[in-house]
């Protein structure tokens, strides 16, 4: 199976408006799909689309190779586990009891508990109420509750949300680590770009329900183009000496903006200033980062 | 079965039992304490007398209990926000039933325990009154479909609303209504679900405050509106339902 998902013309409509709008999403087998886009953007909506939650207006899905509807639903699911928004759990039940629950309700052997709760580092805590659970803890019970049965896919609303610097990483970790040791594919979402950076293969990009882009991430930073940043000590005087070459350039903070060149060239430019009686002080390469590049592709509309 | 299994596990340390039978308990002391100051006359229709101060306390005490179990078991639910898990590992319909099985066992658990206080009672204070079987079945049957049908309206209330003081205060203001409805002319009491334990009573009594003597008399059994309660339940039913699937949580 090439894609483990696969949405066309996925729409939702909320009366008068439009939350999805004619979603077309592949999800390759065997990746981590980085699902980003601003609050609100539509990622939550898709997902509960994805897992038959949520009824779409228009559109259809295709989970495992299968065309999901009410009467096969369940069947996939199956083989899913999901996070959708925050950790579900029964407070006054501890975290192994809440597990117990799923295994009845998966049809799956309890030996599976000792394990996931191993992976997530929760086997401390289990005999604890999950209402006395931290929420970094109650997010890893949630994420327990999705490796349940070993699932070929797992969908991941936010999974980080809240959490401390150090529970973000164990849980970047986790998530990039199981595609490899456990077959998975993983589909999960963030409004946090340095996160998605840190754990996609594969990113799409959702703003205001329309998926402005989607292919690998190398491709995403291949949208930043080079540029040579040159701080000096007599802007003005460089800019002439600049203009006079006929060399192009952009005003930035405190410097100037060459576009990409030869290293010759650089040197060329730089040599010019000096003898010119401009005193240079910084030459560096700069790339857009991913914010810039999500902002140029928004067209600056949205910020995360 | 799988459903009905977790269903239960979810219940642990929710005390919904606990309610019930602390109500029962209640109810039990009620009726032992009446008994107790009970003279030859009302002994002698033990069973009747019975019957009718179960059916005052059932219209006191069953929609606050029902409002309670209701309470529990769907906000068990709504607290932990797992409605959007459940769905991925059930059907919708199946979450439904399973949690109306088990209101549905609460309502007869508490109509088997009234049958058995009963005739404990008839055998602690020798009732002169042999059991009479068509109305026990009656009272048996009548209380658990009248259970059923605030059950279910407790059910919509505590599966729509969120926040639990809704229901509950429903659950109270029922009784109530219930209890009052017991001195309004029929007509009018068919429109207060809460009332219909005492409009389905089997047995009546009145008390001469001049004589201060208490006489106990059937009252015919009204198949005709047992079978509308049934049927006002299965509606409840299939309207509850039928929110249910709609609502997106």
């Amino acid at each position: 199976m090439e894609t483990m998902i696969e949405t066309k013309g996925l729409t939702k409509r909320y009366g008068q408006r439009l939350s999805v709008s004619r979603l077309d999403l592949s999800v390759p087998t065997g990746c981590v799909y980085g699902f980003l886009g601003p609050n609100g953007a539509g990622k939550s909506t898709t997902m509960k689309m994805i897992l038959g939650l949520v009824k779409p207006t228009e559109g259809r899905v295709k989970v495992l190779g299968a065309e999901m509807n009410s009467r096969n639903r369940l069947a996939i699911l199956k083989n899913t586990g999901s996070l959708i928004e925050s950790p579900a759990y029964y407070g006054h039940l501890s975290g192994k009891e809440n597990l117990q629950i799923v295994c009845t309700l998966k049809n799956i052997s309890e030996k599976e508990i000792s394990h996931v709760l191993a992976v997530v580092r929760l086997e401390n805590q289990q005999h604890k109420k999950v209402s006395h659970y931290s929420l970094g803890m109650k997010q890893r019970l949630g994420l327990a509750c999705a490796l349940l049965g070993r699932p070929k896919l797992l969908l991941l609303d936010e999974p980080t949300n809240g959490l401390d610097p150090a529970g973000i990483q164990e849980i970047r970790e986790l998530i990039i680590s199981l595609p490899e040791q456990y077959g998975m594919t993983v589909l999960v979402s963030s409004h946090l770009l340095g996160e998605i950076d840190q754990m996609a293969d594969q990113v799409g990009i959702i703003d205001q329900g329309k998926l402005i882009f989607q292919d690998r991430l190398e491709a995403l930073h291949e949208h930043s183009r080079k540029k040579i940043y040159i701080r000096t000590m007599n802007q003005g005087l460089a800019e002439q000496i600049l203009s006079e070459k006929g060399i192009v350039y952009e005003t930035a903070e405190e410097g100037l903006l060459l576009p990409e060149m030869p290293d010759a060239r650089i040197a060329g430019c730089v040599s010019r200033l000096v003898s010119g009686g401009v005193g240079v002080i910084r030459v560096e390469e700069r790339q857009k980062n991913l914010e810039e590049i999500f902002l140029g592709l928004t067209g600056n509309r949205s910020s995360l | 079965m799988r459903e009905m299994r977790a269903e239960l596990a979810k219940t642990r340390y929710r005390k919904i039992w606990l309610s019930i039978a602390g109500v029962m308990g209640m109810e039990l002391l009620w009726c032992f304490w009446i008994f107790s100051r009970a003279e030859g006359m009302e002994l002698s229709q033990g069973f009747y007398y019975g019957f009718v101060e179960f059916g005052v306390m059932n219209s006191i005490f069953l929609p606050v209990v029902l409002a309670v179990a209701a309470s529990r078991i769907w906000d068990t639910e709504h607290k932990g926000g797992t409605w959007k898990l459940l769905e991925t590992l059930e059907t919708k319909d199946a979450i439904y039933r399973c949690k109306f099985l088990l209101g549905a066992i609460y309502c007869m658990a508490i109509v088997a325990a009234q049958i058995i206080f009963l005739t404990a009672l008839s055998r602690m204070f020798h009732f002169g009154q042999k059991l009479p079987a068509d109305h026990m079945v009656w009272f048996g049957v009548s209380v658990f479909s009248v259970n059923l049908a605030v059950y279910l309206i407790q059910q919509i209330l505590s599966m729509y609303y969120e926040n639990q003081i809704i229901p509950l205060a429903a659950g109270l203001l029922g009784a109530f209504g219930g209890l009052f409805s017991n001195f309004l002319p029929s007509q009018i009491q068919r429109l207060v679900v809460w009332g219909y334990y005492g409009l389905l009573r089997s047995v009546n009594m009145d008390w001469d405050q001049d004589t201060k003597i208490i006489t106990l008399y059937e009252r015919p059994m009204d198949y005709g509106f047992l079978i509308f309660v049934f049927l006002l339940a299965a509606a409840l039913y299939l309207g509850g339902k039928k929110l249910f699937l709609r609502k997106e949580f």
